[in-house]
Formats: C-alpha cells, structure tokens, sequence
C-alpha cells in the first residue's frame, strides 16, 4: 500500500523531529526528506514523489508555495505557524483552508486529504 | 542536500523523568508527548499554558523537570515555580531564540536551555544533565549568561548581594536555621530571647520573599551566604 510521501522543508531541528515522529506513526503516511530550502524542496518533490510538503508560515512561505503548486500542480502545501498552533493548507484547484485547534488531529487529518487524490487517481 | 534523520530512540537517562511542559501551545504539547511516548528515558506527565495543575502535581511529588517554553511571560513563570517549589528543576525550551529572554529566565531560576534550533535528542540530553545536577545549553546562550555575570560584577554586585537586605543578625539567624536549629536553640546559641529570634524570621523570610524557613535555608545555601559554615543536610 502507498504512504501518502510528506516533504518538511525549513522547520527548524526540533520541529522537524516532532513532526517526523509524528507522521512516522501513523500507518499511512511517512516524512520522506528533510530538506532546508525552496530550490532542494523543488528537487526533493520530483525525485521523492512527494504528496505533500510542510513549511513554516513565514514571509517567503507564498513565494515557495506559488513556485511548488506551479509545477506540482496536486501537491498539498501546509504552512504551519511557529509552535503549529495553526496553519494554512494551500492547494491548486481550491481556495485556501484555516487548520484549527486540535492541531494534532488536524494536521493528521488535512495530510490524509492527499490520500483521497491519489486513491481516487484513475 | 537531503537529510533524514532517525527518531530518537537512546536510552540517554538512567531513570525515566518525569516532565511537566508549562507555557506551551497545545500542538507542542501533544507532539512532544506522543514523541516521547514508548521511550523510557523521558515522560510528559502533563502540559499547559499556566501552572495551576503544575503547582498540586509537584506538591504531590510526581514532577521532576518543569519545562517552559520561552516567549511572554516565561520569566515570571520560571519565578513562580523556583519560589513556589525551591527544590524544582526547570529547563527553557527556547521555540524563539530570544537571549534577553533567556537570561531573564536563568535570573529567575532556570537550570537548562534547549532551542528549537536543536534536535529532539538534545532535550533528553539537557534534562539527563539537569538531573545530574549539570547546566547544559547552547555556546551562545553560554556566552549571554556570562556576559550578565560580567554585568552583575561591574554593577558591584557580589555573589551574595541578593542578601544585603539582611541585617548582621538577621545573617546570623539565617546561618542556624540553615544548619537545621530550632527557634529555641537559636535563640540560646546567639543570647536573645525567642520572641526576638521569631521577628528575625518573620523578617527573613519576609526580605527574601520565601513561605518557610527551609525555603530559606535553601536560598542561603544556594547564594553561598553561610560564612565557610557547612549546612546541615535536612
């Protein structure tokens, strides 16, 4: 069975780790490369396949986004505020979403709506 | 170009710790439990923004490092709990790398400094070596501690200049009952009379702003105020 492939690019160390650790958990998705800016994201995406990349909410965050959406179109972009109080979900085809408290949950939850693009995928 | 890095799995604590986060975004809280779950050196026994829970679970015993992310008011937290519970071990978490902040928190107490900037396993480290009764934190937060010592010396502060308030017997009453005497023995030892050595308490821990003589005793200790005197163990 295919993990949904997660990229995290730009979040600091400890970050990185408790968010890899996270995902590493669950049975569905895997962190396949950290990756320290845009220019290794955009390599990393195509090389590993990635479904989905997290990056922290800060002022380069729509620059890199508009370049990986550009040029992966069904990717998913979550932007994560500093302590991952919250975060934005980024995605071609539909408008922006507002990820909310529980932020565990919901980071989990909006990671698996890229599960539905490539199950449903013909 | 690509890093992957494994999860933290050493067992680098002998004992399994007992950690209480405080100050923290519930995100943080959540990850970092399930992060440390299954691993037997650290535990996340609790997490929240103030320290109300904190406050019954190290009365009751059961906490033993207060984790306190830095930003907004993790100073006076940090305060709170080194007044509150003198004996507690507390370890910055640094998810802004504010030096200012830093240093305003190991003022007020603080025994470790890890940043966001370090991986999850430098956290087990730094508590593992807070327990040993070590500091551990970055060169830079180093450099800024010392630089505040450097600043405290110029400014004519000694080491025990936080217990200039106290009077010379007022210093003296301290000095026994950091070594474990009772009001009536003290009283004895210096010639007084024991309602005069109560008012010297009462003003101790008044000066040093400390619920119980203990308390106190501890805070003498700490800041090497005995006078080449040993204090007794309580």
């Amino acid at each position: 069975v295919r993990k949904i492939r997660v990229l995290l690019q730009g979040l600091s160390p400890m970050m990185s780790d408790l968010l890899a650790h996270l995902i590493n958990h669950q049975a569905d998705m895997e962190v396949v490369a950290l990756v320290p800016g845009r220019a290794e994201a955009l390599v990393a995406v195509k090389l590993l396949e990635a479904d989905v990349v997290i990056l922290p909410d800060s002022s380069e965050m729509p620059g890199t986004c508009d370049v990986l959406l550009g040029q992966f179109p069904d990717l998913l972009v979550l932007a994560l505020t500093q302590q991952g109080q919250s975060g934005f979900l980024y995605r071609r085809t539909i408008t922006t979403d507002m990820v909310t408290a529980p932020p565990v949950e919901n980071i989990l939850k909006t990671i698996r709506i890229a599960e539905d693009r490539f199950r449903l995928a013909p | 170009l690509i890093r992957l890095r494994p999860a933290p799995e050493e067992n680098l604590v002998a004992t399994l710790v007992r950690v209480f986060l405080v100050n923290s975004s519930p995100f943080f809280g959540d990850a970092l439990r399930q992060a440390l779950h299954g691993q037997e050196a650290l535990t996340l026994v609790g997490s929240g923004d103030g320290i109300d829970d904190l406050d019954a679970q190290l009365q009751a015993g059961a906490v033993d490092v207060v984790l306190v992310q830095t930003g907004g008011r993790a100073a006076e937290l940090v305060a709170q709990v080194r007044q509150q519970h003198p004996a507690a071990s507390i370890v910055m978490l640094g998810l802004e790398d504010d030096e200012e902040d830093i240093v305003r928190a190991v003022e007020a107490g603080a025994s470790g400094y890890v940043s966001e900037n370090a991986p999850l396993v430098e956290l087990v480290h730094t508590i593992g070596a807070v327990m040993r009764g070590e500091a551990r934190c970055s060169p830079r937060v180093t450099a800024a501690v010392f630089r505040r010592v450097w600043q405290l010396g110029q400014a004519g502060a000694s080491p025990s200049a936080d217990l200039s308030p106290l009077s010379t017997r007022e210093q003296e009453v301290l000095e026994l009952m950091a070594r474990g005497l009772a009001n009536k023995e003290i009283a004895r030892r210096l010639g007084i009379r024991l309602n005069t050595v109560k008012n010297h308490v009462h003003n101790i821990l008044d000066k040093l702003q400390v619920h119980h003589r203990r308390a106190a005793a501890r805070y003498a200790t700490a800041t090497g105020n005995l006078r080449g005197q040993a204090a007794v163990p309580s």
